[in-house]
């Protein structure tokens, strides 16, 4: 059965949901009906996700879910929760992490942020306060606040506010004309009763005169702009952007000065104070200006794509910066942005999660395709050997069809990177390609010694970021030098769906090899291979090969590449 | 015990044991909860009435199938529904139907434990549907989101959930 298009399946199941209520609109229903005529696979997979709400229906929550009610239904403390997990510990995705305790579910965070303000950041703050004393005597003398709403915070992460009185908590709106907000520390996520989408970072102070604008006074926002509302604008000291379908980031420093950074789409920049236009510039997307208090001149400055943070989901306590999303991490027992343990990885027998120890054997015989349920992401493992017949690389059956005839034994784990030794009493070493250190946090890598393969699911890795698109995996493939150099040479191979993608045979020592694959959103397997050369050129002991030896291979850097939806 | 009792006694027995198969038949060409609901209680007041006519020895929920596409048809010719699929698309779905085996005790099984590990966001989000049956514009305005984004976050959660499922009845047939 061929796979249903990853959007496909959105598509049918969005309008399920809201068929199954009785309250869909009749272009919906018609859409759901073209997509289900003449298409089996479309027609099991909806009936596929209706046999899942069925039996949330048919489940007896009373007497079957008690070990889930550990306070999750208590009303009051639901209220508390509600997607503001203030005392969670939280991700910052911009930082190396600290050794982390491994994690069964890649969506659970378990590592402490260290914030980290910067100097300028205090400077900002501090200076702010006196353009903030200029504003509140700008609001006492200005006309009462309306009460009518321009915008809504609908999520938070660490937010601490300076405002006198209430602070906004998710849920609550924002009023047209309303005092300035200061946001101390922390990320909010706002949406403009229009539909713009705003983050800000902290500290930044702000105001929303109306539903078509936000004044920055200074600080960082990332503003997404649907298609219906074109026009939206942020205001800064120096300068005003105004939207025309797109996504920008803008920062105002304490002088006034800023940046704009255009993500996607057009935006035009105004270069002065309200009413004092000085000049005008287009922004197109991967654009990025630099506009100054005084003169307010404008120059292009370098876009660095991970500058604001653009998606936020305080449930995952999730902050994207635009970082790819580490395979390593993942292999390690981590949610693919840091949270995984370096050193810890996945027997190739069982699937489970292992801390790294020198293997007792040399080498062990391999089973078939194994399942890895505790981890989402991870699809399962193999021991490759095409001599035994075709090689399963995925729940869904498909094969590696021109998987080349191995030994069929694997050495150790496969590893979110680390430090190996050879044997009992050879000293523990990096991993190094390329003349890099590979196989730690800042330079992740999967070790797949020979024979392993991993097969990642990357429909599990969209569901549990719905605002991402997947674009690329990339990596670069070659054996650590740092390993054994009796016979390295190994093949590496990359399947997506069972489909070679791409293959390197006979990388010996010194060879790295750069993987740039694309991925699109039909794409639903991706495997990483790593085989033994062959005995042609083997380690051989008493008329015995060992093509495994030395093979120390490495899936060094092995990021998918993300991008948002919007 | 007498012939009336046990007669009932035989019919709740398979009922029980076949209901969501032949509920899940109806929902699929009938997808609105309360649509569907009202079609399996006709349903079911028709196979008691016919109940004599079954043979105990064949496929109670194929039978229970059958007079459900009677009742489905007649529903549809009273109501006039605006969101009812036409009859090519309704035999295509009914056929694909009829190939899809039965597993519902260990399908119950797995989705619990996959409710297990879902995020508590996640868990709040269904447990709210589910549990508490709240309806979904009761769970935006506690949640402070849109409809449509709550729509497609539990369309999430429930794609997230039939993984889960599937990996874990991959899993138990591969043991």
């Amino acid at each position: 059965m061929t796979e249903l298009d990853f959007n496909i399946r959105q598509e049918i199941r969005n309008c399920v949901c809201v068929l199954l209520d009785g309250t869909i609109e009749e272009a919906q229903f018609a859409r759901l009906h073209q997509l289900l005529e003449n298409n089996p696979a479309a027609q099991d997979y909806y009936l596929d996700f209706l046999e899942v709400s069925v039996s949330l229906r048919k489940l007896d929550w009373t007497l079957e879910m008690e070990s889930c009610d550990n306070g999750i239904l208590d009303q009051e403390l639901w209220s508390q929760l509600a997607y503001t997990e203030k005392n969670a510990p939280t991700v910052e995705l911009c930082r190396p992490q600290p050794e982390a305790v491994p994690s069964a579910n890649p969506k659970l965070v378990v590592t402490q942020s260290q914030r980290h303000i910067s100097k300028l950041s205090l400077v900002s703050v501090f200076t702010s306060a006196a353009a903030m004393l200029l504003l509140l005597c700008y609001a006492y003398f200005t006309p009462q606040a309306s009460s009518e709403p321009v915008a809504v915070m609908t999520d938070c992460i660490d937010a601490v506010w300076g405002n006198a009185g209430a602070c906004p908590k998710t849920g609550d709106p924002f009023l047209k004309n309303s005092t300035v907000h200061t946001l101390l520390s922390g990320v909010v996520k706002i949406e403009s009763l229009l539909g713009p989408e705003i983050i800000i970072e902290g500290p930044s102070l702000f105001e929303f005169p109306d539903m078509n604008k936000v004044i920055l006074h200074s600080g960082r926002i990332y503003v997404d702009v649907p298609k219906n509302a074109i026009g939206y604008s942020v205001l800064a000291p120096s300068f005003t952007v105004i939207d025309l379908g797109t996504s920008f980031g803008v920062s105002v420093d304490a002088d006034g000065s800023g940046d704009v950074l255009m993500f996607s789409g057009q935006a035009s920049l105004v270069a002065g104070r309200q009413g004092q236009t000085k000049s005008s510039h287009m922004l197109t997307e991967g654009s990025a200006k630099r506009v100054f208090a005084i003169g307010h001149q404008v120059e292009d400055i370098p876009f660095v794509s991970t500058t604001f943070v653009r998606q936020m989901d305080s449930g995952q306590n999730l902050l994207w910066r635009g970082q790819p999303l580490n395979l390593a991490d993942i292999v390690g027992g981590g949610n693919g942005f840091g949270t995984g343990q370096i050193g810890s990885g996945i027997d190739p027998l069982t699937g489970e999660l292992k801390p790294y120890k020198l293997p007792e054997v040399t080498t062990s015989i391999g089973g078939g395709f194994t399942a890895v349920d505790w981890n989402a992401f991870i699809d399962g493992i193999f021991v490759p050997d095409g001599g035994s017949g075709p090689v399963q690389v995925s729940t869904k059956g498909q094969v590696f069809e021109d998987c080349p005839d191995t030994d069929g034994v694997f050495w150790t784990l496969a590893l979110n990177g680390g430090r190996i030794a050879d044997f009992v009493d050879s000293p523990i070493v990096s991993l190094v390609l390329g003349g890099n250190e590979y196989g730690t946090r800042q330079r992740p890598a999967i070790f797949l010694h020979s024979n392993l393969g991993i097969t990642f699911d990357l429909d599990a890795v969209r569901n549990s970021m719905p605002d991402f698109r997947i674009a690329e995996f990339r990596s670069l493939c070659g054996i650590s030098s740092t390993g054994p150099q009796r016979f390295p040479y190994a093949d590496f191979w990359v399947l997506v769906d069972g489909q070679l993608r791409f293959s390197r045979e006979g990388v010996g020592a010194s060879d790295t090899h750069p993987v740039s694959i694309p991925i699109t959103s039909s794409d639903r397997f991706l495997t990483l291979v790593a085989t033994d050369g062959g005995t042609d050129v083997a380690l051989k002991e008493n008329n015995i090969s060992y093509p495994i030896d030395s093979d120390w291979c490495l899936f060094a850097e092995p990021y998918l590449i993300l991008d948002s939806n919007n | 015990m007498n012939p009336e009792t046990e007669k009932v006694q035989t019919f709740v027995t398979f009922l029980t044991a076949h209901q969501s198969r032949i509920y899940s038949f109806i929902l699929s060409l009938v997808p609105v909860f309360h649509e569907a609901d009202d079609i399996m209680q006709e349903t079911t007041k028709m196979m008691w009435v016919l109940f004599d006519q079954f043979d105990c020895d064949t496929d109670f929920a194929a039978w229970g199938i059958k007079i459900a596409r009677f009742r489905i048809l007649e529903y549809r010719r009273r109501n006039k529904s605006r969101f009812a699929f036409n009859d090519e698309l309704s035999q295509e779905i009914a056929d694909r139907f009829s190939h899809r085996n039965d597993r519902t005790k260990e399908y119950l099984s797995f989705l619990k434990n996959c409710i297990q590990k879902l995020n508590p966001k996640d868990q709040t989000l269904i447990l709210l549907r589910y549990q508490q049956n709240l309806k979904v514009k009761e769970i935006s305005a506690q949640l402070g989101k849109s409809v449509q984004a709550v729509y497609q976050n539990i369309a999430r959660v429930q794609e997230l959930l039939l993984s889960c499922v599937r990996k874990s009845i991959f899993l138990d047939e591969t043991k």
